[in-house]
């Protein structure tokens, strides 16, 4: 076996982003040729096996221990319950971002938040001696989110298929579900609640507490996270370089402290590197100029690494039992 | 050696018609319209369609009421026993219990002290009129406590009423919502502390200028209104209201807004009565005592169900009830009890250690009657007791 196990989403677009995501990090993931069409390997990383699996398959798989690490929904995730506690988000990823929400009909335009959703539901409970009708997949997210807002006379319905579809369709009176635009919720003539807003979810980079992290396996995770960190870093960082020129070097140390920049390993006598944040660096430019130094020039980093990587240490340390 | 376990068939007995042997698979939509979806981490729910999902009973009461009402016979009082298996999840709960702060209430959550996911229940549920069935309830609680010391264990007996938390509550007059929530709230750990907090506090009203609106007209006007309004949006009415409905609680609504608070006074009475836990004949004089304060506006209610509490109280000492208290603040968990309610307690197997309890519940055997055909007279009520044979016998040890 592989010394490290990666599961990544295997159909639509959060395999596009995840896929072009790992390119970006320089940690190309390529198909096997041919033999199996659910592993493959990734650019630089002969210990690494990579499965493609479903969002699903890869929380569950997590959650078992059977891979090392997993990019999956952060609502699919908390889903877990206490599992979840079996679960490190090593690195949000920015795409696949969704909300989970509470949303109900929208004609109903007495109810615009959970308290209005907790007196008519106590309402009808006393009308009609029935529940609320919840249709939803999430349903420990659900329960807790509703129990934290006091609503109880509520019934979750599960629903596997098209949770929106279900209170046109008769089978719920209000739902739990993911949305990204609203659009999906306003076609079936429903609306999200000001305070129903469950969970900000994203694609989630996360490693299993319950698979077996032999040294080399945390090894070479912690030197992707190192890359991965890296990368990040060369994207958000420029490099600025300048001749001192007739500026005063403790003039010059003080605008790189002043702009969050940190001196580079290019510095020696004569001339100053630093690295600044990418929407400082004209600004910083032209003031490092004023000072007196010159010519400055500015350029881009595809990697920064730093000696000890903050992504890698805290994953090592969440790993590590206590 | 005396065998806990026949004492408390004996008990049973006593009390019943019928022995009967419910199936150990009910029907979970009983459970989670009865007790809500916490049932779901708490009883052991078999996967399956919703309507037709299963559950291993985690009680034996509800299934008891169910073979209970199998009966076309309505015309005397009867009682049915049971020997049997309950099945409840144990480690979900201690956490459950972790994470909510249960001092504040001393509510008794199903099998909290139990380490075991499956136990032994003997009890027996008596069905009768209501103007039979107060007379009832010492009777049963001495049963079980009879029991216990025929084979030598003297339990601690807490007792409690929810009809007298209800009446507490009902005497402040708080506006609503806070009655209907701290009613709710009452079989949830913590969950009275909590309701009471955000009373305190409560959010402004929200303005609702249509509610306000729509409050000034007749009722069908109203209701015409919020039809064009839809209309117009070209909203389709989903889900399981009307549009009379929705129309309704919009006045409701506007009118709210000019709504009172709950008064802090109020509030405070109510954390201090449900707080109170003594020996029973200390406890109702505190009550009465609260009952007569300025704040407890309707105390009419409370004063008769503390006299039914002191009623019950005076039959239970004259059976020799050794250690007792009672608090307004003490329920059972699997909130479908609605009256008197009791815990029998082996302190030597551990705090709040339960060898059983039981109670009354009304409102439960009209409430699944509900949805099956056979229903009892309205006019009928229920009490029962279910104890653990084990913990009996152990504490006997």
């Amino acid at each position: 076996m592989s010394a490290l196990t990666i599961a990544v989403p295997s159909k639509g677009r959060l395999q596009e982003q995840t896929l072009a995501f790992f390119a970006d990090c320089g940690l190309a993931i390529s198909q096997d040729g041919g033999k199996r069409g659910y592993v493959a390997r990734m650019a630089g990383q002969a210990e690494v096996e990579v499965r493609l699996l479903s969002a699903g398959d890869i929380t569950a798989a997590l959650r078992d221990g059977d891979v090392h690490v997993g990019v999956t929904g952060e609502d699919l995730l908390r889903e877990l319950g206490p599992a979840f506690e079996r679960i490190v988000m090593v690195k949000p990823l920015g795409f696949g971002r969704a909300d989970l929400v509470v949303a109900a009909p929208a004609a109903w335009l007495d109810v615009t938040t959970m308290a209005d959703l907790d007196e008519v539901s106590a309402a009808m409970r006393a009308r009609t001696g029935k529940r609320l009708r919840v249709a939803t997949k999430y349903l420990k997210q659900t329960h807790a989110f509703l129990d934290g807002r006091g609503v109880d006379d509520y019934r979750i319905v599960e629903s596997l298929g098209a949770t929106e579809g279900a209170p046109a369709a008769g089978v719920a009176d209000v739902i739990v579900d993911i949305t990204t635009t609203g659009q999906t919720l306003a076609a079936n003539h429903l609306k999200t609640l000001t305070d129903g807003l469950i969970l900000k979810s994203q694609a989630q980079l996360a490693a299993s507490r319950a698979a077996t992290w032999a040294p080399a396996a945390k090894a070479t995770f912690a030197a992707i996270l190192n890359q991965i960190e890296a990368r990040e870093q060369g994207r958000s960082l420029k490099l600025v370089r300048a001749a001192v020129g007739a500026a005063s070097p403790e003039a010059l140390s003080q605008l790189v402290a002043r702009i969050g920049g940190r001196l580079a390993s290019e510095s020696e006598p004569g001339l100053i590197a630093f690295y600044c944040p990418v929407e400082r660096a004209p600004d910083a430019s032209a003031a490092a100029a004023a000072l007196g130094a010159g010519p400055v020039g500015v350029f881009g980093s595809d990697y920064v690494f730093e000696r000890v990587g903050t992504l890698s240490a805290r994953f090592v340390e969440a790993i590590t039992p206590h | 050696m005396i065998d806990a376990a026949q004492r408390l068939r004996d008990a049973a007995g006593a009390l019943a018609t019928t022995w009967i042997d419910p199936p150990v698979l009910q029907p979970a939509g009983l459970y989670l319209e009865l007790a809500g979806e916490d049932i779901r981490a708490r009883a052991f729910m078999l996967a399956g369609d919703d309507d037709a999902a299963l559950c291993l009973r985690p009680d034996m009461t509800a299934p008891a009421v169910r073979e209970a009402l199998k009966r076309n016979d309505w015309s005397a009082p009867f009682g049915l026993a049971y020997d049997g298996l309950v099945f409840r999840r144990q480690n979900i709960q201690a956490q459950d219990i972790q994470a909510q702060n249960i001092q504040a209430q001393n509510i008794q959550v199903l099998g909290d002290s139990a380490k075991e996911s499956e136990f032994r229940q003997i009890g027996a549920e008596v069905f009768a009129p209501l103007t039979d069935i107060a007379a009832r309830e010492a009777d049963i609680a001495i049963a079980a406590l009879d029991a216990c010391r025929a084979v030598g264990v003297q339990p601690r007996m807490r007792l409690g009423d929810v009809a007298v938390f209800e009446a507490v509550v009902h005497a402040c007059a708080l506006p609503e919502p806070w009655t209907r929530r701290l009613k709710r709230a009452f079989s949830r750990p913590g969950g009275l502390a909590t309701v009471l907090r955000e009373a305190a506090a409560p959010p402004a009203p929200e303005e609702s200028i249509l509610g306000e609106a729509l409050a000034a007209l007749p009722d069908e006007r109203a209701e015409a209104v919020v039809e064009e309004l839809l209309a117009d949006a070209r909203i389709v009415l989903v889900g399981g209201r009307t549009v009379a409905e929705i129309a309704a609680r919009l006045r409701e609504k506007g009118r709210a807004m000019h709504a009172p608070r709950a008064e802090a006074a109020a509030l405070a009475l109510i954390a201090e009565a449900t707080a109170i836990e003594a020996a029973p004949g200390a406890a109702l004089a505190q009550l009465r005592e609260i009952a007569a304060r300025p704040s407890a506006k309707n105390p009419a209610a409370l004063l008769a169900a503390l006299d039914r509490a002191s009623a019950r109280w005076d039959a239970v000492r004259r059976a020799d009830a050794p250690d007792a208290t009672f608090s307004a603040g003490f329920g059972r968990g699997l909130a479908y009890y609605d009256g008197f309610v009791f815990e029998l307690e082996a302190p030597q197997l551990g705090a709040r250690a339960s060898l059983g309890g039981g109670g009354r519940y009304d409102g439960l055997l009209q409430s699944i009657t509900s949805s099956q055909n056979n229903r009892p007279p309205a006019a009928w009520g229920a009490a029962g007791f279910a104890m653990r044979p084990a913990r009996v016998a152990e504490a006997a040890r």
